[in-house]
């Protein structure tokens, strides 16, 4: 109760123009954007600067928001749609050099041969189209509920469920191919 | 290699992703605040200008020709923008408005050419037929703006009879005939809040 | 007073028929064929006419393209092949959006008519429409199996099934984008590259503001298909 009350007043103040109150809500926020922005961009790089983005946006359209409404949710689908901006603008102008990828590659000899599963799961995270990526990480490291997922991507719930289901399918098919036997239960 | 477990290994990949990399958000929190309060400039403006000067998708041989003849399209192409745009817009180079009437879109085609005799466009909104580009000031830069429905258009310019499937303009480019056409996206949704 | 009413008539019919005649109409279209390849004319003009009436084809275009090609430098069995093609298309039920246009631009870059037809091989290859209509056909032969298809008009709607306007629609934005792919000269065997050109094609159209392809439609198609049956479809080609 007193930490809720406590960020309605951050926010308040931040509308204020109190800009070290917003610094505040940064400070609170930051790890869990970068999070969302890493998942869904695969590029360090990439997500540093959208995360920036997202915190200069959404203290610009602060009053937009709506204070009966949950925070982060909003915060998030700030970043969520930035993201897309960027996965747009990425497929129109490639760089020459592959950009700077959280795991060195797709190469299936580095994944077999690593005896590290967290290795082989993130090369297949990062071979996952988005539209099968993203409820994934909202999911599995902003663990949001299957709700706020469906407001932060502007999809209907049952859809966010259905491609959450398909999307470990196809991680588990992935992992299969490259050599990693996958035993039930998730 | 045995996963027992894909939900706890998904959850356990993604944190420590976050972990080894979010070195870099330390004190993002006194670079957002310095930005808001306006004492670094919008990192916007030069994140822009670095994407521009981006190669394109040409080929490999003609990649350093390609770049060079972007630099100078584009600059070509602020100095224009720059003249007809007021300092109080931010330069978000989209140059296409929806126009009120019967969801058609006012798309902006503009080609650098000083000293051409004709430009055109064609397009597969044009059957591929030149609608031509007018350049009134005699400024070499040449324009149409040509009212299209919300789709996906491919399309190059003719100068003089030479075709340019470049576009610095465009969303991107796919291979066509040996050569490049230009793609662009028409009544994209924006992005934001 | 009647020889002013006849006077009349024959003018309204006069004007009738000069706004009339400013819409290319079918017969427009079968006059050309004829003009253009007698022997194949009434063939050429029955597949047409279904896909007048389908929606598929329109007779503007399709006289501009006739027209382009009575003039076009090339062999008459090549012009005819053009037409021929796009008419058997329509006679498999399938779009032909994708030929008319790549038959038009290709004309309009002055590539050779058999260039046109039959593609080049080569590191990247160009195909042609033979090999496009191939493309239109096995997607939409994937489609069918992953139980996504259209009722046509006239037919009790199953649960499920899409009008023919935005099954053709995804037939052809898939095939294309796959034949933007292989054009790129990237590998067939790289599915999850495949599809993720396909995914980014269906996605950005159904962005619009206006979707050119709806969004569920989209979701549907990108549930069900699946890297390994795209790098099957577009295989073939480089055999």
């Amino acid at each position: 109760m007193y930490h809720v009350q406590d960020e309605v007043s951050l926010l308040r103040a931040s509308l204020a123009g109190e800009t070290d109150a917003w610094g505040e809500v940064v400070v609170r926020y930051k790890e869990a954007v970068f999070g969302l922005c890493l998942g869904f961009l695969r590029n360090r790089a990439d997500a540093e600067d959208i995360t920036h983005d997202a915190f200069i946006r959404a203290y610009t359209n602060l009053h937009r928001y709506k204070l009966e409404k949950k925070f982060s949710t909003w915060l998030f689908t700030v970043a969520s749609n930035l993201c897309r901006n960027r996965l747009r603008y990425r497929r129109y102008h490639p760089v020459i050099a592959p950009p700077d990828y959280v795991n060195g590659g797709n190469d299936p000899a580095y994944i077999v041969a690593s005896e590290d599963r967290v290795n082989a799961v993130r090369a297949a995270v990062d071979r996952l189209p988005i539209s099968y990526r993203a409820p994934l990480v909202l999911r599995y490291y902003n663990e949001l509920s299957y709700k706020e997922i469906a407001e932060v991507l502007s999809l209907p719930e049952g859809t966010i469920k259905t491609r959450i289901h398909r999307g470990k399918l196809l991680l588990k098919k992935d992992m299969e191919r490259d050599g990693v036997i996958y035993n039930e239960s998730g | 290699m045995r996963v027992d477990n894909l939900d706890q290994a998904l959850s356990e990949a993604l944190h420590q992703e976050v972990r080894e990399e979010a070195y870099c958000i330390d004190r993002l929190e006194e670079r957002v605040v310095a930005e808001i309060e306006g004492r670094t400039p919008r990192r916007g403006v030069v994140d822009s200008l670095r994407r521009m000067l981006a190669p394109t998708r040409g080929a490999r041989i003609g990649q350093f020709a390609t770049i060079g003849v972007t630099a100078v399209v584009f600059l070509t192409l602020g100095m224009f923008l720059a003249s007809r745009v007021t300092p109080s817009h931010q330069a978000t180079l989209t140059p296409v408005t929806a126009s009120a009437v019967d969801g058609q879109n006012q798309v902006l085609f503009v080609m650098p050419a000083p000293g051409a005799h004709s430009v055109s466009v064609v397009g597969n909104f044009n059957g591929w037929e030149a609608t031509p580009l007018a350049d009134e000031n005699g400024d070499g830069i040449w324009t149409a703006n040509i009212s299209l429905p919300d789709g996906r258009y491919e399309y190059a310019f003719v100068v003089d009879g030479r075709w340019w499937g470049q576009d610095p303009l465009a969303d991107g480019y796919v291979h066509s005939f040996g050569e490049y056409n230009s793609v662009r996206y028409v009544g994209q949704a924006g992005g934001g809040a | 007073m009647r020889r002013g009413l006849i006077v009349l008539c024959i003018g309204l019919l006069l004007a009738t028929s000069l706004v009339l005649s400013a819409e290319p109409t079918a017969s427009d279209v079968r006059q050309a064929l004829v003009a253009l390849t007698p022997a194949h004319a009434d063939e050429i003009m029955n597949a047409f006419s279904v896909g007048f009436a389908q929606g598929r084809l329109q007779p503007e275009s399709t006289l501009r393209l006739i027209n382009r090609l009575i003039e076009y430098e090339a062999e008459q069995s090549d012009k005819e092949g053009i037409l021929i093609t796009i008419a058997q298309t329509l006679q498999d039920d399938l779009p032909t959006a994708m030929l008319v246009e790549k038959a038009e631009e290709g004309m309009a870059r002055s590539v050779p008519l058999s260039l046109i037809l039959n593609g080049v091989k080569g590191q990247p290859p160009i195909l042609g429409l033979t090999e496009r209509k191939y493309l239109l056909s096995a997607t939409r032969d994937t489609l069918y199996s992953k139980g996504i298809f259209s009722t046509p008009p006239g037919t009790k709607a199953v649960a499920q099934s899409l009008s023919v306007v935005r099954f053709d629609t995804l037939v052809n934005e898939i095939a294309d984008s796959l034949a933007d792919y292989v054009e790129s000269g990237k590998s067939p065997l790289e599915g999850h590259l495949l599809y993720q050109q396909v995914s980014d094609r269906l996605t950005d159209l159904a962005d619009l503001k206006v979707p050119v392809v709806q969004p569920g439609d989209a979701q549907l198609v990108l549930e069900r298909v699946t890297p390994a049956d795209l790098t099957t479809v577009v295989q073939r080609i480089y055999e």
